[in-house]
C-alpha cells in the first residue's frame, strides 16, 4: 500500500456545547413515511461511539430514542474526524494504524482553534484568544486552553479537548474525537481598584474571570462612545479600520437590554465564551520526520467549528451552509432536472415556517400592540428605511399553519411531476433591496438576509427550481450525508461527496446540512467572513464593499470601495413603493443607505465569478477612500475618475480538497462576527434569522377561530398562549436567564413541540 | 341562472350599438345581470385558456412558449373575475361564479364556450375575441374572422347556420355606457365604498398589479393581475376600461367613451396599456407562429369537452351527440374525477372568500384570509392533475392515442348555504369525497414508472396521492377546529 494524499474527513464538522459528561448519540434524518409525506423528517439513530476513559472504542451502541438533554445538562456534539488516504492503486480508504505500521509510519495531529469575537470589537490582537495542541500522536487528553494575551496570568478559557482514539481491533482505523466547551461565559477578573458591577453574575467563578480589567473589553463601546457620528468622525472610523459589526454590538451589555432599548448605546460587560473555529491537521510521521511525496510533507486538514446546540434537531434550514459551500464547489448553475433538490427545498421552506409565528413575523398588530413593537423583519425595515412599518403579506391570511399548508400544496403538485411555477416567485440576489409590496412578497419571505434585508437563495438553489423540469438527467445529489461505504462508491466521480459525508458516530447536528448560512451574524459561522480575502492583495469587510487592508502593489486600493466585477454591479439598489403611487419604486435614501444602494451578500455575489474560466476579473473601484457607500456614478465624467484594477480570484478550497482555504479564514475568523457570549445570539436574533435553528413558535395547533395556536419558544410558562417576544418581558427568557442556565431554559423541539424523549 | 339571463337578452338588437334593454328590467338590474354574465364570461375564457395551455406539450420549444403566454393571459381573466366581482359589490349584486358546461352559450360571448387542444382554428377564436372591434376590417387581420367561423361550424355541428364570433369588449363597452349614464343608473345605486372587495394584496401573489410592468427577463412573460378595488362609479368605469383594453388596448374604449359627461370626463384617466401588453396582441402573435405548424408537433392529442359523464350515449370515437368526449378508460376516468372534485373544492372556497370578504363588519376577515390560500392550494392540484390527465389515455384502445384531459365541469351546486357551519360542512364533505376514491386511484396506479428517458422510478402519482391525502388530512384537522368554535 502507498500513500498517495491524506484526507481528514469530514472537511468541516460542528461540535456544540454542552456540560453532560455524555457526548449525544449518532443519529441521521431521513423523509418522513410517504404515508404521511408532509410531516416531520424521522430521527434515525445510528451507531454510537462509545469511548473509554483511556481513549479506545469501548463499543458501538445505538440508542433506540436520541436524548439531547439529561437533567437540564445538554449532550454535548462531539465529532470524530477520520483520517482517509488515496492510495496508488486508486482506492480511496480510512486509515489504519496496522497499515501504516508496515511502513513503520504513524500519524501525527495538531489542532488549532481561536476565538477573535473580542479581537472583532476592540481591533487589538492582544484580544486574540487561541489554543494549540502542538503535534501529538499519543492518544492522551489534549486539552485546548484559549489564551490571550489580556488574560490575567493563568488564566484560560477551555475550548475543549481533543483526543486522538486509540485504534484497537474493533475499531482499527484512524480518528481524532474533538469535544467542545460547556458553553460557558468567561468574564473580566476585577482588581481592588475596580468599580464592582451591579448585576449579580453566578455564571462567573472566580476560574471563569480570566480578561484583564486593564485589557478594556469591561466597559468598552464602539468609538469610544462617541456620539459625535459626523461625516467626518465616521470617515476617520473607517481609516482606522473601526467598523463596527452587522447588526451592531452583539454582546453582553450593561444594562442588559440591547442597546436599541438604551438609546443606541452598548457598553461591554466584558464576557467571553468558549465558541471558536479553526484547523485539525494530521501528518504521516516515518520516525521523526514527515513523510514526503513529491517533496511535500504528507499533511491534511479539517475545519473545525464550535457552536451552540441544533435546538430543533429534525428540521433543515431553508438555506443551510451545504448550498452555500455546494456553489462555491460546482458553481451557480444547476444541470438537467433538479426536482428532487427543489421538492427538499419546498420542504425546507414549510419546515421553517412551522418554527414561524407567522402573523407576527409578518408585521401584523398583535394583541393590540403596534408592530413596531415586536422584533420583526418589517420592523426592521421601517427602522432601516426611516419609513412606517407595512405589514409584508396581506395580514388576514399571514397565519403559520395556513401558509405552511400552502406550501405543502405546492411541494405535492411538485410530486405530481407537475412543472415548476413559482421560479418567478423567488427572490433574485439582485432584488435584496427591492422593498416594494412585489419585491417582499418574493420567497422566501420575512427572512432576514445577509445584508440585514430580505433573504434570498443561493443561485444555485434558484437554478434548481427554475430547472426542475429539465429533460435532461439529474446532476447527482444528495439529501442526507452519506456513511462510508457510499462515499467510497461516489467519491470517484463526485469529489464533492466528501461535503456530504459523516463519519460513523457523529450526530447529524455535527454537519453543515444542518449550519444556517444566511448570516447576520450566523449561528455556527458568520460565512459573511469567508469572502473578504477572496480577492488577491486586498481585505474586504464582511458586510461592505470598503477595501481596509491591501497588501503591496495594491496598496493605493485601501480605502476603496469595490464597485463592479467585471462589468456585473457588487452592489443592488434599494428601492420602496412611492408614498404617492406605491406601484412605483422610490429609491430609499436614508442614514443608512445613503445612496439608495447596498452592498449584495458576498456569497451570492461572488458566485458569478467563481467558476470563471480566467482567474482574473476587472475591478472597478471607488475614486474616493474612505468614503460612504455610493451607488456607481452615472456620468462618464465620473466614471473616469474609477479605479479600475485585474484582481486574481483565490482558490475557495485547498488544494484539490473540500477545505474551505485557510487563506481566506484563518483559526477564529469565522465566528468572531458572532455575539459574545454566543447567548445574546439566542436572545437578539429572532426567528426570522434562522427559524429551523431557533424556532419562535412551538407546539402550534389548529385554534378554534381557524387560526394558529401555540408558545414563542422563549416564554417560561407553556401554560400560555403566545407571547410575543419582547426583551422585557420577565415571562420570556432574558439574557441572564441565558448567561445562568441555557442549558435549564432551552428546549428541544422535536416534531413541532417540546421533546420530551419516551 | 344563465338561462334565465339569456332569456331577459333575446331579442336585442346589436349590444355595440346604443344601450337598449328588456322593458321590465331597471337600467341598474340590467347593468347587474349584464355584469353577472361578465363573470361567467371571464371564467369560461379563463378555463378555456387553460385547457389550450394544458393541452401545449412541453418538449416542444416553442409550445413552451406559448403555454406561458396561455398561462398568463388566464390568470390575468382571473384579476379580470375578481374586478367584476368587486364592481358587482359595488352595485350591491350577488357576486356569480357560475358557467356553464358545454355546450352552453350566452349573449355577448365571443365565441361558443368550448374545451379544446390550441390549434389555429380556436386560437382564430381567441384572437377575434380579444380584438378591438372594427379591427377586423384591416388587412393582417382579415382572414382570422373567417377562420374562426369556420372553426366554430366545424366543431359544433348544431351551430353550422350561425357560426357567430363577437368580441369580448362588447359587453364591457355596454356596460360602460350603461354605468356612465346618471340617467340611467342613479348615485344611490353605488355604495361609495370598498369594503367587501378584494385587492391585488390578496390575489396578486408573485404577479404585477401594475399595468406598467414589463415581461421579467429571467422568466419571460408575468401576468399582470389587475385587481381593482372601486369606491365610485367613477372608479368603477375606468376599472371596467381598463379590463377591456388588457384584453384590446385602448383603441375600443376610445371608441365606448364620450357619449356622456362622465364618460367624457373620464377619457384622460383610462389607463394606457402599451400594445404589446394586450390579450390581443399576444395572441395575434401567436397565431402568426402557430399558423407555420401542425397541432400535433405541439399539442398532445386531446379531446374536445372531455367528460366523466357515464350517463349519455356516444359514437364510436367516444363523442356524444352534443359535442362532448367521454373519457372511457377507467384510470383516466378516476383521475378526471378527482379533477372535478378539486375544481368544485376550488370554487367552493372562492365562493367561501366572496361571502366573507363582504361581512360587514367582517368578524371574519382572517378566515377570508386564510381562505384565500386555500384556493390557490386548489389551484396547484389543478394544474398538477390537468397536467397527468393530458398524458393519461382516453380509451382503453392501445390504437387509440388520444388523450384524457382535464374536463372542468362544473359542479352541481356554486352558492353557499347561508349558516357558516353548513359552508365548512361542504368543505368536509368534499374532503371526506376525495377521501373516498384515494383506495381507488391508489389501487389502479402501478408502483414503477418509465420516465421520459426509459428508466423505471418510482410512480410519481402515488407520491403525489399521497401528499394530498395527508394535506387534506391536515385541512379537515383545520376545519374541525373551527367547527368547534362556531354556534
Amino acid at each position: 500500500m502507498t500513500i498517495k494524499k491524506i484526507v481528514i474527513l469530514p472537511p468541516l464538522a460542528f461540535a456544540r456545547f454542552g456540560s453532560h459528561p455524555e457526548p449525544v448519540a449518532s443519529y441521521t434524518l431521513e423523509d418522513p413515511s410517504p404515508d404521511e409525506p408532509l410531516g416531520h423528517r424521522k430521527i434515525k439513530p445510528e451507531p454510537t461511539l462509545i469511548v473509554s476513559q483511556t481513549g479506545d472504542i469501548l463499543r458501538e451502541d445505538a440508542e433506540p430514542e436520541i436524548h439531547f438533554k439529561e437533567k437540564d445538562k445538554v449532550r454535548p456534539v462531539a465529532p470524530f474526524f477520520e483520517l482517509w488516504a488515496e492510495l496508488n492503486d486508486g482506492r480511496f480508504v480510512h486509515l489504519t494504524e496496522k497499515e501504516l505500521k508496515k511502513q513503520d509510519a504513524h500519524v501525527e495531529w495538531c489542532v488549532e482553534v481561536a476565538n477573535r469575537k473580542v479581537f472583532r470589537r476592540t481591533r487589538s490582537k492582544s484580544d486574540i484568544v487561541s489554543a494549540s495542541t502542538d503535534w501529538f500522536g499519543n492518544h492522551d487528553l489534549q486539552e485546548l486552553h484559549g489564551k490571550c494575551r489580556n488574560f490575567v496570568a493563568g488564566g484560560f478559557v477551555k475550548f475543549g479537548t481533543v483526543r486522538y482514539i486509540q485504534p484497537n481491533p474493533q475499531h482499527p482505523q484512524i480518528r481524532l474525537r474533538f469535544t467542545p466547551g460547556a458553553g460557558l461565559i468567561y468574564g473580566t477578573k476585577f482588581t481592588g481598584k475596580d468599580k464592582k458591577p451591579t448585576i449579580k453574575e453566578p455564571f462567573l467563578n472566580d476560574e471563569r474571570r480570566v480578561y484583564k480589567s486593564s485589557g478594556g473589553w469591561l466597559g468598552w463601546q464602539h468609538d469610544n462612545g462617541n456620539e459625535d457620528h459626523t461625516e467626518e468622525t465616521e470617515k476617520k472610523a473607517r481609516e482606522r479600520n473601526d467598523i463596527e459589526t452587522i447588526p451592531p454590538s452583539l454582546f453582553a451589555i450593561d444594562p442588559p437590554a440591547p442597546p436599541w432599548l438604551n438609546e443606541n448605546k452598548a457598553v461591554s460587560r466584558g464576557y467571553l465564551d468558549d465558541a471558536c473555529d479553526g484547523f485539525v491537521q494530521a501528518r504521516i510521521m516515518v520516525g521523526d520526520k514527515p513523510l514526503k511525496i513529491n517533496g511535500k510533507d504528507l499533511t491534511a486538514k479539517a475545519r473545525i467549528g464550535v457552536a451552540p446546540p441544533h435546538y430543533a434537531p429534525n428540521s433543515l434550514f431553508v438555506r443551510n451552509l451545504i448550498d452555500d459551500l455546494e456553489q462555491a464547489y460546482a458553481g451557480r448553475d444547476i444541470k438537467g432536472n433538479s426536482r428532487e433538490r427543489a421538492l427538499d427545498i419546498v420542504r425546507r421552506a414549510f419546515e421553517t415556517v412551522r418554527y414561524m409565528n407567522v402573523a407576527v413575523m409578518n408585521g401584523n398588530p398583535f394583541k393590540g400592540r403596534n408592530a413596531l413593537e415586536l422584533d420583526t423583519m418589517p420592523a426592521e425595515e421601517a427602522f432601516g428605511t426611516e419609513r412606517p412599518l407595512r405589514p409584508v403579506f396581506e395580514p388576514t391570511g399571514a397565519d403559520t399553519r395556513t401558509i405552511a399548508a400552502l406550501h405543502q400544496r405546492a411541494y405535492t403538485a411538485l410530486k405530481s411531476g407537475s412543472g415548476g411555477w413559482f421560479a418567478k416567485l423567488l427572490r433574485q440576489p439582485e432584488q435584496a433591496g427591492d422593498l416594494s409590496d412585489e419585491g417582499r412578497r418574493k420567497m422566501p419571505a420575512l427572512m432576514c438576509s445577509a445584508e440585514s434585508l430580505y433573504l434570498a437563495l443561493t443561485r444555485r438553489q434558484i437554478s434548481a427550481i427554475k430547472h426542475l423540469d429539465s429533460p435532461e438527467p439529474a446532476e447527482p445529489w444528495l439529501p442526507y450525508p452519506i456513511n462510508a461505504e457510499q462515499l467510497q462508491e461516489l467519491r470517484p466521480r463526485n469529489r464533492s461527496a466528501e461535503l456530504m459525508y459523516k463519519p460513523l458516530g457523529n450526530p447529524l447536528s455535527s454537519h453543515p446540512i444542518v449550519a444556517i448560512s444566511n448570516c447576520c451574524p450566523g449561528l455556527e459561522f458568520d460565512f459573511r467572513a469567508v469572502w473578504r480575502r477572496l480577492l488577491v492583495g486586498i481585505t474586504l469587510v464582511e458586510w461592505d464593499n470598503l477595501v481596509v487592508e491591501a497588501e503591496g502593489k495594491f496598496e493605493d486600493l485601501r480605502g476603496r470601495r469595490l464597485l463592479k466585477i467585471d462589468d456585473e454591479d457588487v452592489l443592488a439598489k434599494v428601492t420602496g413603493p412611492r408614498p404617492s403611487d406605491p406601484t412605483k419604486p422610490l429609491p430609499l435614501i436614508c442614514d443608512q443607505y445613503p445612496d439608495g444602494v447596498v452592498t449584495m451578500e458576498w456569497s451570492n455575489s461572488f458566485a458569478r465569478f467563481l467558476h470563471k474560466r480566467s482567474r482574473c476579473v476587472t475591478c472597478t473601484f471607488s475614486a474616493e477612500k474612505w468614503g460612504p457607500l455610493q451607488a456607481y456614478p452615472e456620468t462618464s465624467k465620473e466614471q473616469r475618475k474609477l479605479k479600475v484594477q485585474e484582481l486574481e480570484i483565490r482558490d475557495f478550497f485547498e488544494d484539490g480538497s473540500l477545505v474551505v482555504s485557510e487563506e481566506l479564514a484563518e483559526p477564529g475568523e469565522l465566528t468572531q462576527g458572532l455575539c459574545s457570549p454566543w447567548q445574546n445570539d439566542f436572545r437578539e436574533c429572532s426567528c426570522y434569522y434562522w427559524a429551523s435553528a431557533r424556532p419562535d413558535y412551538v407546539n402550534v395547533e389548529p385554534g378554534p377561530d381557524g387560526t394558529s395556536r401555540g408558545q414563542n419558544w422563549m416564554q417560561k410558562d407553556r401554560a400560555h398562549d403566545y407571547i410575543a417576544d419582547d426583551y422585557r418581558d420577565s415571562r420570556l427568557v432574558l439574557y441572564d436567564d441565558l448567561f445562568n442556565a441555557w442549558e435549564e431554559v432551552l428546549e428541544f423541539q422535536v416534531n413541532g413541540k417540546d421533546y420530551e424523549p419516551g | 341562472v344563465l338561462v334565465r339571463i339569456e332569456r331577459q337578452i333575446v331579442g336585442l338588437s346589436d349590444p355595440s350599438s346604443k344601450p337598449e334593454k328588456p322593458p321590465e328590467l331597471s337600467w341598474y338590474d340590467y347593468a347587474v345581470m349584464l355584469l353577472q354574465i361578465g363573470a361567467s364570461i371571464e371564467h369560461a375564457l379563463m378555463v378555456q385558456y387553460l385547457y389550450a395551455a394544458y393541452s401545449m406539450r412541453d418538449d416542444h420549444p416553442k409550445a413552451k412558449k406559448w403555454r406561458k403566454v396561455m398561462l398568463t393571459i388566464a390568470r390575468e381573466e382571473m384579476g379580470h373575475l375578481l374586478t367584476v366581482q368587486n364592481i358587482l359589490t359595488l352595485l350591491g349584486g350577488p357576486f356569480n361564479l357560475d358557467r356553464g358546461d358545454y355546450p352552453w352559450d350566452v349573449p355577448f360571448e365571443a365565441c361558443p364556450f368550448r374545451l379544446e387542444p390550441l390549434t389555429k382554428g380556436s386560437l382564430a377564436c381567441y384572437v377575434y375575441a380579444e380584438m378591438p372591434p372594427g379591427e377586423e376590417i384591416k388587412n393582417k387581420l382579415k382572414g382570422i374572422k373567417t377562420t374562426a367561423e369556420k372553426h366554430i361550424r366545424d366543431t359544433s355541428p348544431h351551430r353550422r347556420t350561425e357560426a357567430h364570433v363577437g368580441h369580448v369588449g362588447t359587453l364591457y363597452d355596454y356596460v360602460i355606457k350603461i354605468l356612465g349614464d346618471r340617467e340611467k343608473v342613479p348615485d344611490i345605486c353605488f355604495k361609495d365604498s370598498e369594503i367587501g372587495q378584494f385587492s391585488w394584496d390578496e390575489w396578486g401573489r408573485n404577479y404585477r398589479g401594475d399595468k406598467d410592468s414589463r415581461p421579467d427577463p429571467n422568466d419571460g412573460p408575468r401576468a399582470n393581475v389587475l385587481i381593482r378595488k372601486v369606491a365610485t362609479r367613477e372608479e368603477a368605469l375606468i376599472a371596467l376600461a381598463e379590463l377591456s383594453e388588457q384584453g384590446e388596448g385602448l383603441v375600443a374604449i376610445e371608441k365606448g367613451l364620450g357619449d356622456t359627461d362622465i364618460l367624457r370626463s373620464l377619457g384622460p384617466n383610462i389607463p394606457k396599456f402599451a400594445d404589446s401588453l394586450t390579450h390581443f396582441t399576444r395572441f395575434h402573435e401567436m397565431y402568426e407562429e402557430l399558423s407555420k405548424l401542425s397541432p400535433k408537433e405541439f399539442s398532445w392529442n386531446v379531446p374536445a369537452n372531455p367528460t366523466t359523464d357515464r350517463s349519455v350515449h356516444h359514437d364510436a370515437k367516444g363523442v356524444t351527440a352534443d359535442g362532448r368526449t367521454k373519457i372511457q378508460n377507467e384510470r383516466s376516468l378516476r383521475w378526471a374525477a378527482l379533477f372535478n372534485l378539486r375544481y368544485r373544492m376550488l370554487l367552493a372556497w372562492l365562493a367561501h372568500a366572496l361571502t366573507l370578504v363582504r361581512r360587514e363588519p367582517s368578524r371574519s376577515s382572517h378566515l377570508c384570509g386564510q381562505i384565500v390560500h386555500r384556493v390557490f392550494g386548489e389551484m396547484y392540484n389543478i394544474k398538477a392533475i390537468a397536467e397527468m390527465l393530458v398524458r393519461m389515455p382516453l380509451t382503453d384502445n392501445p390504437q387509440d392515442d388520444r388523450k384524457a384531459g382535464p374536463p372542468f365541469e362544473m359542479p352541481f351546486r356554486t352558492p353557499l348555504p347561508p349558516r357558516d357551519r353548513d359552508v365548512w360542512e361542504i368543505h368536509k364533505a368534499s374532503l371526506a369525497a376525495v377521501r373516498n376514491i384515494y383506495p381507488d386511484l391508489l389501487k389502479g396506479e402501478h408502483t414503477k414508472v418509465k420516465d421520459a428517458s426509459g428508466e423505471e422510478i418510482a410512480n410519481p402519482a402515488i407520491a403525489y396521492l399521497k401528499a394530498m391525502k395527508h394535506a387534506d388530512h391536515d385541512a379537515d384537522q383545520w376545519i374541525d377546529g373551527i367547527l368547534v368554535g362556531l354556534p
